[in-house]
């Protein structure tokens, strides 16, 4: 091979222009979205209030504030704001534990969706043939079991524990994704620069992951916005039904359902995490039609 | 020539411009909202049993021009200029008034039949349609179109006309699709890119069909092109467009015999032809199209042109008529009393 | 004159067979190819024309060794017969053969920088080489195919489609390949934009002493570029001749009908319009594959299939009645 070496120097990359205008007009797009950048800041807002209230909080979780009603109504001067629940304990910090729960389990599932959903998705679209049909029938097996009795199940055999609710979303979680992933992939696998990368023998794990992967991640990311608040969802679902966290932990699945018990008696029980659930459900879905709509701009 | 024998154009478009708003293509810093120009001041005539080539690369706009005549522009578009037709402003008449001369008067044939044509409807459905809805009795209409699908020698017509779309090959829906324009009678038809889609045996098939159009049927046909060949099958008249003007335009004769404006002669020189020696090189016109981020001030050829001069980057070249058919817009004419080869 | 590329009794079979419960199916198979032979010499310029469906894509993904179909006959590119090797030897004989596709802006990832783009072959082939090595030869090549530097750090949709094509041209060139497979590599492009990469193709050819197999169906372009000429219908070499000779004495009624269909090339009396469609290859019976539209046809080529006949070194023609 043939170099020329002075060229090499007068060569200064930094000076060259770079330039991404498809996530730039995106990212233009997006902030054009009155409702998603609303609910960007408010779910921004939401998500740092609950990561920073243990440091700030005078009340533990777990703290029974024997100088106030049992419950008592929200008063500032009490200093509850949002009041207390029926032991006495401070339901501003509980909601807040219940806010980071939902958030935990939103990553959990999207971390679990992005790495084993995307994978299997792309891996069993791009090679096809046996291993597709192999793949595929693995994630059919996995979406005919019953959730909600596995999860009965593992609760009885296990007893109750935050970590099966993990473990059973997790498992879930992706399986929508990977036929999402596959689909599309199946679409890029015949586009001419795949055939290019064949011509000069680029190993599969690369064609993968530089050209299968990038190509998909704006459904990849719609598609998550979409998972995030459903396994919310599931989760305080679970919770409501009285098999996901335990006490003295909390949820904001826990806490509704402790709150719709005497909804009538005292309504902030009720409506104060049901206020924060929604908020944060909403949020992400408006994010996600917001995403979806700068990106599939440029993909026409 | 007998094209204008009847010497009021039945369509014609003065001073037309389109520009598109766009999200970020115009701003230099990415930012700002900025306009794409894809017209600048378009004027031509179409007279009766004419056909009018509009040739031009891609982005010339020429399609823009049929999407405007036909009032479907996309929906960030603005226009200028008037389109008139049989003493109407195209561009004025509101949409009620646009969709009855819509697909009655003037009716359009696309590139793609597959996709022009729905799929989930027989072709007979899709035929009539036009003709059921203007209170036709089915039977009639089934009548006429099988007449039609005949005239474009389809062979056995009664018996495809209940066929899907999927069941013809290109060259066949691309004449259903010509049947269709003509099923109302439509006095011009605008085709735009007809025969793009097909092989060259079958595009040869659709040339003949649409020159029979013109001289049996009447009509007065304006045929969006990139390809000169087909121009030179088809026109009687062939505009040239580029960047969104139209720098030359002539009878057929003119454009090929005696092209003036240094695109059109480029264009010419750079097309591969059978009888040329192949050790020739290809003439070639450097560079590519202009952005038309801007509306142009100047000569939108200049940068490309091989004989540019100090003026062309100064004003904007007039409209030069050296015959009644025949205009260009250069500003090498000037210098020249005598023309220029 | 060695050939770089021979191409000996090839076909191409697709199974289409048809299933019609869990057990049973009906066979049947397309040949999309049929037993096709030629050869591309050193430095020359092979142009193949066909309408549709003639199998010209086949082909080139069957040269590429990247078909679905199943292949007989053997391909040997560089006195390499490349059926049953293995994928690192594969590799090695991909190095020299590379080709340039239809659409500009699909054979580029949109997600990846130009000068990734066409650095990658390299990087696939030269894993040892430095950053600042690859980048040298990057910015070479670009130079070469007429690219700016500046477009190194851009992405695709960037760019006009002729710019596209070059980037598709500098990735190509980047292995300095001793063949370079054109698949209708200026069927997208505007006129203007056309000439110029068929300048640019027939430089390259010439700087780098490569041959080049050109598919199209724009017989103009075909002649323009190429050397030699091969003739495609419906899978099936119909005529092979001579550039200059393919224009002046067509032989083959198909060459003739489909010179005479070019716009603007025959006078309105002598032209040939074919009557009917191009066939689909699953109808085709014993027989000429073109006798269905010929306008030459006699009761024999109904029946019996023509082969190819040699007529000179370099012309051979599949027709009973040839002129």
């Amino acid at each position: 091979m043939m170099f020329n070496k002075e060229k090499i120097n007068d060569l200064s990359l930094d000076k060259l222009q770079i330039s991404s205008s498809i996530y730039r007009d995106a990212l233009i797009r997006f902030k054009r979205h009155k409702m998603a950048m609303t609910s960007l800041l408010i779910l921004g807002l939401v998500i740092l209030l609950a990561m920073i209230e243990p440091w700030f909080s005078p009340y533990a979780y777990d703290y029974v504030d024997w100088n106030v009603a049992f419950p008592s109504a929200p008063s500032i001067s009490q200093g509850h704001i949002f009041g207390t629940d029926s032991n006495g304990r401070d339901l501003f910090v509980r909601l807040m534990m219940g806010v980071r729960i939902s958030i935990i389990i939103g990553l959990l599932a999207s971390m679990v969706s992005l790495t084993i959903g995307v994978l299997w998705g792309s891996i069993s679209g791009y090679l096809g043939g046996k291993t597709d049909l192999i793949m595929m029938r693995i994630i059919d097996i996995l979406y005919a079991v019953p959730f909600m009795f596995l999860i009965i199940i593992l609760v009885v055999v296990f007893g109750k524990n935050i970590y099966l609710i993990f473990i059973s979303i997790g498992a879930i979680s992706w399986l929508t994704m990977a036929r999402i992933v596959r689909g599309q992939t199946i679409s890029i696998k015949n586009k001419e620069y795949i055939e290019a990368a064949k011509s000069y023998s680029l190993p599969t794990h690369l064609i993968i992951s530089r050209h299968v992967i990038p190509n998909l991640l704006s459904t990849v990311i719609i598609y998550l916005t979409l998972t995030i608040p459903q396994v919310i969802l599931v989760e305080s679902f679970i919770s409501f039904l009285g098999l996901g966290v335990q006490e003295p932990n909390t949820s904001l699945g826990v806490l509704i359902a402790e709150g719709s018990r005497v909804i009538e008696d005292y309504p902030w029980m009720f409506f104060a995490p049901f206020v924060f659930l929604a908020t944060i459900l909403f949020c992400f879905n408006f994010i996600g039609d917001g995403i979806r709509d700068a990106l599939d701009q440029t993909n026409k | 020539m007998e094209n204008e024998k009847n010497n009021t154009p039945l369509l014609s478009v003065k001073d037309l411009k389109v520009n598109f708003n766009t999200l970020s293509g115009g701003g230099a810093d990415g930012k700002a909202a900025g306009k794409i120009y894809a017209l600048n001041g378009v004027n031509f005539d179409l007279y009766h049993e004419e056909t009018l080539a509009i040739v031009g690369e891609s982005g010339s706009g020429k399609s823009q021009t049929s999407l405007a005549i036909m009032g479907i522009l996309a929906k960030n578009a603005n226009v200028g200029g008037e389109i008139n037709y049989h003493g109407k402003n195209l561009l004025t008449l509101s949409s009620s008034e646009l969709n009855k001369i819509r697909g009655t008067s003037i009716s359009m044939i696309f590139q793609d039949p597959m996709t022009s044509l729905n799929p989930y409807l027989r072709v007979s459905t899709q035929l009539t349609e036009v003709l059921t809805e203007k209170g036709v009795s089915e039977a009639d209409a089934r009548a006429k179109a099988i007449e039609i699908l005949n005239s474009l020698s389809i062979p056995k017509a009664e018996k495809v006309i209940d066929n899907y779309p999927y069941q013809f090959s290109g060259g066949m829906r691309q004449r259903i699709m010509i049947a269709m324009s003509l099923m109302s009678d439509s006095e011009i038809i605008i085709a735009d890119e007809p025969t793009t889609a097909l092989d060259v045996t079958i595009q040869a098939q659709i040339l003949d069909i649409i020159n029979k159009l013109k001289t049996s049927m009447k009509k007065a046909i304006i045929f969006i092109t990139h390809d000169l060949g087909v121009v030179s099958e088809i026109a009687d008249k062939i505009a040239v467009f580029y960047a969104g003007e139209i720098v030359e335009v002539g009878t057929r004769d003119e454009i090929f015999n005696s092209p003036k404006h240094p695109y059109t002669i480029g264009l010419l020189k750079s097309i591969p032809r059978l009888d040329q020696d192949s050790r020739e090189k290809l003439f070639l016109i450097e560079g590519n199209p202009p952005l038309l981020k801007s509306e142009p001030a100047s000569c939108s050829f200049k940068d490309r042109c091989n004989s540019a001069m100090a003026i062309c980057r100064e004003s904007k070249p007039t409209r030069q008529e050296i015959s009644k058919t025949h205009a260009f817009s250069c500003f090498r004419y000037d210098n020249k009393e005598s023309g220029y080869e | 004159m060695s050939n770089v590329l021979s191409v000996e009794n090839l076909s191409v079979n697709f199974d289409i067979s048809i299933k019609k419960n869990f057990f049973f199916s009906s066979p049947a198979a397309l040949k999309a190819v049929d037993k096709v032979s030629f050869n591309l010499g050193e430095e020359e310029i092979l142009g193949i024309v066909g309408e549709s469906g003639c199998g010209k894509s086949t082909l080139v993904k069957a040269i590429m060794m990247l078909s679905d179909g199943h292949i007989s006959g053997d391909i040997i590119i560089n006195g390499k017969n490349v059926k049953g090797l293995k994928p690192s030897e594969l590799k090695e004989v991909r190095k020299n053969i590379q080709i340039i596709f239809q659409d500009p802006l699909a054979s580029l990832n949109p997600k990846m920088l130009i000068k990734d783009i066409i650095a990658e072959p390299l990087k696939v082939y030269y894993p040892e080489l430095s950053k600042a090595e690859v980048m040298a030869k990057v910015f070479d090549i670009m130079e070469k195919v007429g690219l700016n530097k500046n477009a190194a750090n851009r992405y695709a949709h960037e760019f006009s489609g002729g710019q596209c094509q070059r980037i598709g041209i500098a990735r190509a060139m980047i292995l300095n390949p001793k063949i370079l497979i054109c698949d209708e590599s200026t069927s997208a492009l505007d006129v203007s934009i056309k000439a110029q990469i068929l300048n640019l193709l027939k430089d390259l050819k010439e700087q780098f002493k490569m041959s080049v197999l050109f598919i199209s169906h724009d017989l103009s372009v075909i002649k323009y570029i190429s050397d030699r000429i091969l003739v495609f219908y419906l899978g099936n070499l119909m005529e092979i001749a001579a550039s200059e000779d393919i224009y002046k004495h067509p032989k083959h009624p198909y060459t003739k009908s489909l010179i005479s269909s070019i716009p603007g090339v025959a006078s309105k009396s002598e032209r040939i319009i074919l009557q009917g469609d191009i066939p689909s290859p699953l109808d085709l019976h014993a027989g000429c594959p073109f006798a269905g539209r010929c306008f030459k046809v006699q009761d024999r080529c109904r029946i019996e299939k023509p082969v190819l006949e040699k007529l000179s070194e370099n012309s051979a023609v599949a027709c009973f009645y040839h002129d």
